[in-house]
């Protein structure tokens, strides 16, 4: 009994001195960011990015690395992350509102409570898109038409952001749309851009690239994006409409308080840097900040807006 | 445009950006001659590597390894009739027995050359036919899409060999693979079986290697006569150049191929190895002598060599321009522009003009560069390695196919999933099941079902919506032409022999 | 896919592997004993292949009861299809295969049983390595085991090779590329 409580006395005493020193010097070993997608998506360019100001805002010779881990739109990667050691050597690339629909539509590994919310760093609002040639090129026309006969919507898949936005817009406009989801936005714009679908829903800067062949109807923003200052927000043409996809960063539950401040410090500095802001503006990519808590309430109003159409009309 | 062009041509002649694709054509065919290591893994591995280059040298090599490997696939699917890239396939049906005669050496010189040239055509039409080609991938909705699937399909009626029933199990079992996955317009799970892993279907390049280089690899360890390598290292060693001119009463096939080749490549999705399908089975019909495929033909490795580089640079122009890949190893490496900033879309061609026109001289440039770097040295050095031992080239290939499928994504279920379709492969290849349908089957199939129901969503459910547009009435005539025109000519010729 | 002779072969070469892969004459007097026999008409390849395709088609079919029609539809048809194709592949094989062999040719399934089971163990063996001990070791101890056992004995050259392959791996993806592959056991 007493050299029981010894041992686990000399336990207590050693991995208070193994932990402690950690985390006063968070990082000490290679971080790890698990992206759930390919080399060159999206995702990874943006975790790409981010890595070396991690590594300069985290001091401490911080080394940085990514490791892809595609498939299952991000899941695998995430699930990953949801069952990682709570430690801040790994952190993921993190999706809404993919990630927290796959908790509705498919057995998944995870919740909402399953991850530490560090920062959400990109905020692509959805937009509405017809093709040049398209005699629709309001929303007001738009609108018409969708309550004269249905209106096909080119999208890029079901339970995600084009999704639920739709959803929005038949709830918010009335008339009648039917979703056609192609894998992936780039399929999506092209058969619009051919003209073989009515209108599509795809994201602000998916479109940067393609505004001589395309109209932008509005964009579901509470103010003008910096990217395309041009377009009008669908609040200005009296439609209350706002989403968008969100791209951040998550570490597993349970992260020591010191980490977490760590962590989420290096990232408030990170996109503080002009330079930053400005690598993101070149490559398209509009960026809006939560940490912490703003980012877990981001997180539940997005799984409460899945919620809510999986509720009306479930797409599996 | 062609201003544009040539000022971006300085930039690619310095000498940091020819050595990238100089090195990228030399690792490229290495990849495509190692049973087992492929260019979608090639390349693959290399676009996190490429992150912080310059993206001049990153495309470069690249547009190298791309080149490369389509040529270099053809040399094992010559020398042992394990075709290194999926598009390879078709090269073995004649390169094979060639080499089996004795003809390696040539028939490994009318690859290189006939690749030469298929890239030439399409780097060629990449440069200058960019824009409105774009336009005609934009003619194609998912109801032309599907058609075009079809009309891929009617190759797999060429495709089923002597035994009918036992090619159209093949070509089922392919089908059925490529249902695998979630079905994207119901969000609804096929035979996943619960696996994540499983979700976005199965990679063309794990179904392949499991088919067609293990069970030669067990055939190597096996030691009875089923592989020959006895030829591999006999290569003739006439000079390449010398060669060049008895090859010219070619041009036809070149030529047809070609445009083949190209045609396919501006579609999205379907790619390298239905291009070298479709220009194998023109080749044979436009042929005096049709006899002599799949037993030697040197025209049939001109055709399909031709075509699976032709449809290269040609894949690239809807990535470039639209964000679709019209090949998988385009999808990978359109990954490999996003990675430099380099969004897809027309303002990429106004907004860096030097990279794109650049990336285009790189395909040209490689594609010339085959000739010189495929030539006589690397078949005679591939040829070395497969003068090896037997089992020892059979525990090589072995640990390659686990390097070539583990690297695609980083995990061992691809691997355990090209194991078993080893398994499965080497008893279809004993019991004489013609694998080519299987391949068809997995690249066409899901393919053709998902385009066709998006088809059938945007016209409400109406079958004729399918035949609404006048892209779709041709490509249903041509497919019925093709189809038809030999039934048609052996009913002809039959009634000739009845009234003579 | 399993033939009397050949499961006795592969009791066989699971128990004593080294002494018997190797030794030629075994392997051709069960080629012979193989030929002056008939061997029984279910034996014949093409008919356990299509009774096997038809157990795997239908125990795949009964999974598409939870699909939705559409989503049922293709793989109902493809599954559908191979049943039918089958089962004409079966009745081929039984009037076929006992005289007329030319309607069902019987193509022998293994040139060396034996050796093709050595191969599935060997490979296996090799998958769990990779898997659990890491790459570049299982490798570096898969490639001579297996070319020594298959036949080839010269030990210098074979040493030789090993290490330019598992090194040349090693140099082209760890330290070029930077790539991973499964961790060694005794660096993670």
């Amino acid at each position: 009994m007493h050299a029981k409580m010894t041992s686990k006395m000399a336990a207590f005493l050693l991995s208070g001195l193994m932990v402690t020193p950690a985390l006063a010097d968070f990082p000490e070993k290679r971080i790890e960011i698990v992206v759930g997608y390919a080399a060159g998506g999206g995702t990874d360019v943006l975790a790409r990015t981010i890595a070396p100001y991690l590594e300069e805002y985290l001091g401490n010779n911080a080394s940085v690395v990514i490791k892809n881990m595609p498939g299952a739109s991000g899941q695998i990667g995430v699930t990953e992350v949801a069952q990682a050691a709570p430690d801040g050597y790994t952190i993921g690339t993190y999706n809404l509102p993919g990630m927290m629909a796959r908790t509705l539509d498919r057995e998944a590994a995870f919740d909402a409570d399953s991850f530490t919310y560090l920062a959400n760093v990109v905020d692509d609002p959805n937009v509405i898109v017809t093709p040049k040639s398209s005699a629709i090129d309001t929303m007001d026309k738009l609108v018409d038409a969708a309550r004269e006969g249905a209106v096909t919507v080119s999208m890029s898949s079901l339970g995600g952001d084009d999704h639920f936005f739709l959803m929005n817009v038949a709830d918010v406009t009335g008339g009648e749309y039917t979703p056609v989801p192609f894998s992936g936005s780039a399929p999506a714009r092209s058969a619009l851009m051919g003209g073989h679908v009515t209108m599509g829903i795809v994201n602000i800067s998916e479109v940067i690239n393609f505004r001589d062949e395309l109209n932008v109807l509005g964009i579901a923003t509470q103010e003008r994006s910096p990217l395309a200052d041009d377009v009008p927000t669908f609040a200005e043409q009296g439609y209350e409409l706002y989403n968008s996809a969100l791209r951040g960063f998550v570490a597993p539950a349970g992260l020591p308080d010191e980490v977490e401040a760590a962590l989420i410090s290096a990232f408030q500095q990170t996109y503080d840097d002009p330079e930053f802001q400005d690598v993101m503006l070149r490559t398209g990519n509009p960026i809006e900040l939560a940490v912490g808590e703003d980012f877990r309430r981001l997180n539940d109003e997005q799984l409460e807006l899945a919620e809510r159409v999986w509720e009306i009309s479930p797409w599996k | 445009m062609y201003a544009s062009l040539i000022d971006a041509l300085p930039e690619v002649l310095s000498w940091m950006n020819l050595a990238a694709v100089v090195v990228g054509v030399i690792a490229g065919i290495c990849v495509g001659a190692l049973p087992g290591l492929s260019a979608t893994m090639a390349i693959s591995v290399l676009i996190p590597f490429t992150f912080g280059m310059d993206p001049l040298v990153a495309l470069g090599m690249m547009a190298g390894i791309y080149n490369g490997a389509m040529y270099g696939g053809s040399i094992p699917a010559i020398l042992l009739r394990i075709p290194g890239t999926p598009a390879a396939v078709a090269t073995s049906f004649d390169g094979y027995p060639m080499a089996q005669q004795g003809k390696g050496g040539y028939a490994l010189q009318v690859a290189v050359v006939s690749s030469a040239i298929g890239g030439v055509a399409s780097a060629l039409v990449l440069m200058l036919l960019a824009p409105p080609l774009a336009k005609v991938t934009l003619l194609f909705g998912p109801a032309e899409i599907f058609w075009v699937a079809v009309f891929g399909m009617s190759a797999i009626v060429f495709l089923l060999g002597g035994d009918i029933l036992k090619g159209l199990i093949s070509a089922c079992f392919g089908i059925f693979v490529s249902l695998v996955g979630a079905d994207t317009i119901t969000g609804y799970d096929r035979y996943t079986f619960g696996h994540l892993e499983l979700l976005d279907g199965i990679n063309i390049v794990v179904l392949l290697v499991g088919l067609y280089a293990l069970p030669p690899a067990i055939a190597l360890l096996e030691e009875k006569k089923e592989l020959d390598t006895s030829n591999a290292g006999k290569l003739n060693t006439v000079s390449i150049w010398k060669a060049i001119p008895g090859m010219l009463q070619y041009w036809k096939t070149w030529l047809r191929s070609s445009v083949i080749g190209v045609f396919i490549g501006i579609l999205p999705g379907a790619g390298g190895s239905m291009a070298a399908f479709l220009s194998y089975n023109e080749a044979k019909r436009a042929s005096r002598h049709p006899e002599r495929w799949g037993e030697g033909e040197p025209e049939g490795v001109a055709a399909a060599e031709t075509s699976n580089n032709a449809d290269t640079a040609s894949a690239l122009i809807p990535a470039l321009t639209l964000g679709i890949p019209g090949t998988a190893v385009a999808a990978v490496m359109l990954g490999g522009l996003l990675i430099h900033g380099l969004q897809p879309g027309p303002m990429l061609f106004r907004d860096n003009p030097d990279i794109v026109f650049g990336f285009m001289w790189q395909f040209l440039f490689a594609a010339i560069l085959l000739i010189a770097l495929g030539g006589s040295f690397a078949t005679n050095s591939f040829a070395q390695v497969l003068r090896l031992p037997r089992p020892l080239l059979g525990a090589i290939i072995i640990a390659l196919v686990f390097v070539g499928v583990y690297s695609i994504n980083g995990r061992m279920f691809d691997v355990y999933l090209m194991l078993g379709f080893g398994f499965i492969g080497y008893f279809m290849d004993k019991l004489k099941f013609p694998l080519p349908p299987v391949v068809l089957g997995l690249i066409l199939g899901g393919f053709a079902e998902q385009n066709l129901r998006l088809a059938l969503r945007i016209g409400g459910g109406d079958v004729m919506a399918l035949a609404a547009s006048n892209t779709a009435k041709v490509i249903i005539v041509l497919t019925l032409f093709i189809i038809l025109t030999p039934i048609i000519s052996r009913l002809l010729r039959m009634r000739k022999a009845r009234n003579a | 896919m399993t033939n009397i002779d050949n499961e006795r072969d592969e009791r066989d070469a699971s128990t004593s592997q080294s002494s018997s892969i190797t030794s030629p004459s075994r392997g051709e007097s069960g080629e012979t004993s193989l030929k002056a026999m008939t061997p029984p008409l279910w034996s014949h390849p093409d008919l356990v292949a299509g009774v096997l395709i038809i157990v795997a088609s239908a125990l795949l079919l009964t999974r598409t009861s939870s699909m939705p029609f559409m989503t049922a539809l293709l793989p109902v048809t493809m599954l559908g299809a191979l049943i039918v194709l089958a089962a004409l592949m079966v009745l081929r094989a039984l009037v076929g295969g006992k005289g007329n062999r030319k309607l069902a040719p019987r193509f022998p399934v293994f040139s060396d049983a034996k050796a093709f089971w050595c191969i599935i163990l060997a490979i296996s063996l090799y998958m769990a390595g990779v898997a659990t001990i890491g790459f570049y070791t299982s490798t570096a101890i898969m490639l001579p085991v297996v070319a020594w056992l298959f036949g080839y004995r010269d030990l210098k050259r074979l040493l030789l090779a090993d290490i330019i392959f598992t090194g040349g791996l090693a140099v082209v993806f760890v330290v070029l590329m930077g790539q991973e592959l499964p961790a060694e056991f005794f660096v993670r």
